[in-house]
């Protein structure tokens, strides 16, 4: 639903690059990515994305961790009608998803039609082209997809 | 601390105006607002202009029209609660003893491109898209599917909000709408963010609007009637929750600190202005100023309860849905409906016998003001 097709290793050559850095693990070819999140070693909050200083306690002692792949979706809204000049990004889906530890991240959702999206229903990590830089590389980014049945949730 | 009275309010209609400036608008409300007041500019000793986007150092350029007399001018941008933070830094100069006349003043042109411009640039657009871009309404929407879900509402009560701003907005002449909807009218209006759409969301406004604030002994020498005196000005920026939701938790907050320094309670107050951008926001704040326990705001509305003539009326000049939604001067248009009531003056929407009233205001970033006017 959202951007296109998910960059295969093959692929990789002709040089998928992340949207921006410090979100998510990278290179594609090591799926599923992981959230690069910030844990703080003063009073134990983690933070998506990586900060700083604790947004709790203001400590600067933060260490990165790597959060997912497995989460579920807290809430959601399909994007219809967006700000002059952004119109060619929609409609597309973003979701509040709940990974372990009680992290809530958003992030787009994919691989799923709009109806079918359900609070609560489990995800995983994926990486999700959403354009071409101008010498025509993918440009990815982390998104949601729907987990298999059967597979292990948060 | 003094205490400080509310002399004199103005506001120019919120509406669409491309042809005119903020100068324009600005000068008009200020104009109001000391006419009210029987003063003139020269006795405004300080003034706070909120202006949120408006360019650098608003206040002093569009102060300027009305003449150079050398009082400080502070230009304040808190995004929605501009207006807001100015009032209460009017407000706080004159408790403190530092002035006996100060003005607040806010104004907001978001037609006509001088709101903020969309970046052009493709790569921005893709970064922007990192982590799922989503408009203010988008961020309103998620809100609303989650209290769906977990008070097990449809979208109708939600709805209802904005039925009954817009019934609201319907009886005020200063209201950029000033007609009703139905509630089939919100239901099938255009879809801007599921499930939210356009007549759950406030509209895009210019305007402005000013409150002259004075010691009560000048407030007595300007003349006899009734007296609005500011009860609490309570002022939060945002504090950690890891629920990461603007709004709801520090607007609890914040009201805590006005209700005590007011030393009144949500059963004193006759009547409430909140910061209804979305539905959904004046549903939470029900619950969050204390009208009505966690989980019950949706039952609030379908009772009627916040309409005019309900036990607590809630935006009774259209709030944001209705009356507009300029930003920076948002927070005083609150302040002036507030007065207009206390003092019996609001018309075909007057609350019977109100004499005591909150106004909320969230601004992006994020903080959260709240005023309590007593009569």
């Amino acid at each position: 639903m959202t951007g296109g097709e998910v960059p295969t290793p093959e692929t990789a050559e002709a040089g998928p690059i992340p949207v921006v850095e410090g979100l998510f693990t990278f290179p594609i070819g090591q799926e599923p990515p992981r959230l690069l999140a910030s844990r703080c070693n003063a009073c134990g909050e983690t933070f998506f994305p990586q900060r700083r200083f604790c947004a709790r306690c203001s400590s600067p002692d933060l260490a990165q961790v790597l959060r997912g792949p497995h989460g579920r979706l807290y809430t959601y809204t399909v994007v219809y009608e967006l700000f002059a000049g952004l119109e060619s990004l929609g409609p597309y889906a973003v979701g509040q998803v709940e990974m372990e530890g009680g992290l809530r991240v958003q992030g787009l959702l994919t691989g799923s039609e709009f109806e079918d999206l359900k609070i609560d229903m489990p995800l995983e990590l994926t990486f999700l082209t959403i354009g071409t830089d101008e010498r025509g590389r993918p440009i990815v980014t982390y998104a949601f997809r729907p987990a298999p049945p059967g597979g292990d949730g948060p | 601390m003094r205490e400080v009275a509310v002399v004199g309010v103005g506001m120019v209609r919120f509406d669409q105006y491309p042809q005119r400036g903020i100068t324009d608008l600005a000068v008009e409300a200020v104009l109001a607002a000391l006419a009210d007041a029987g003063l003139a500019w020269p006795d405004v000793q300080a003034t706070w202009c909120g202006a949120a986007g408006q360019g650098m150092t608003a206040g002093t350029r569009v102060l300027a029209e009305l003449g150079l007399t050398g009082a400080p001018i502070t230009t304040v941008d808190n995004a929605s609660a501009s207006g807001s933070t100015a009032f209460r830094e009017a407000y706080l100069s004159v408790a403190c003893g530092l002035y006996d006349v100060a003005l607040a003043v806010g104004v907001g042109k978001m037609t006509g491109g001088s709101g903020a411009a969309p970046p052009v640039d493709r790569r921005e657009i893709l970064q922007m898209q990192a982590m799922g871009f989503l408009p203010p309404a988008g961020v309103f929407a998620m809100r609303t599917r989650r209290r769906m879900h977990e008070y097990g509402a449809t979208i109708i009560p939600y709805a209802r909000v904005s039925v009954k701003n817009h019934r609201h907005g319907a009886l005020n002449p200063f209201a950029q709408f000033q007609k009703e909807v139905t509630l089939e009218e919100v239901l099938q209006s255009r879809l801007v963010c599921d499930p939210l759409t356009v007549l759950h969301c406030c509209p895009i406004s210019d305007g402005a609007a000013a409150a002259v604030v004075a010691s009560l002994p000048r407030a007595r020498r300007l003349g006899a009637r009734p007296l609005v005196r500011v009860a609490a000005s309570a002022f939060r920026s945002e504090v950690y929750s890891s629920d990461g939701q603007l709004g709801p938790a520090i607007t609890e907050l914040t009201a805590r600190q006005a209700y005590e320094e007011a030393g009144a309670g949500p059963e004193d107050m006759h009547l409430v202005q909140v910061h209804d951008a979305f539905t959904v926001e004046e549903i939470d704040y029900y619950e969050r100023l204390g009208f009505c326990p966690r989980g019950d705001g949706e039952r609030l509305v379908e009772e009627g309860a916040t309409t005019i003539g309900g036990r607590i009326p809630f935006n009774t000049d259209g709030g944001l849905l209705a009356r507009g939604h300029p930003i920076g001067p948002t927070g005083l248009a609150q302040v002036w409906e507030t007065v207009l009531q206390l003092r019996g003056q609001a018309g075909r929407r007057q609350v019977e016998g109100a004499t005591a009233g909150l106004c909320q205001m969230i601004g992006a970033g994020g903080v959260c003001v709240i005023h309590i006017l007593k009569r």
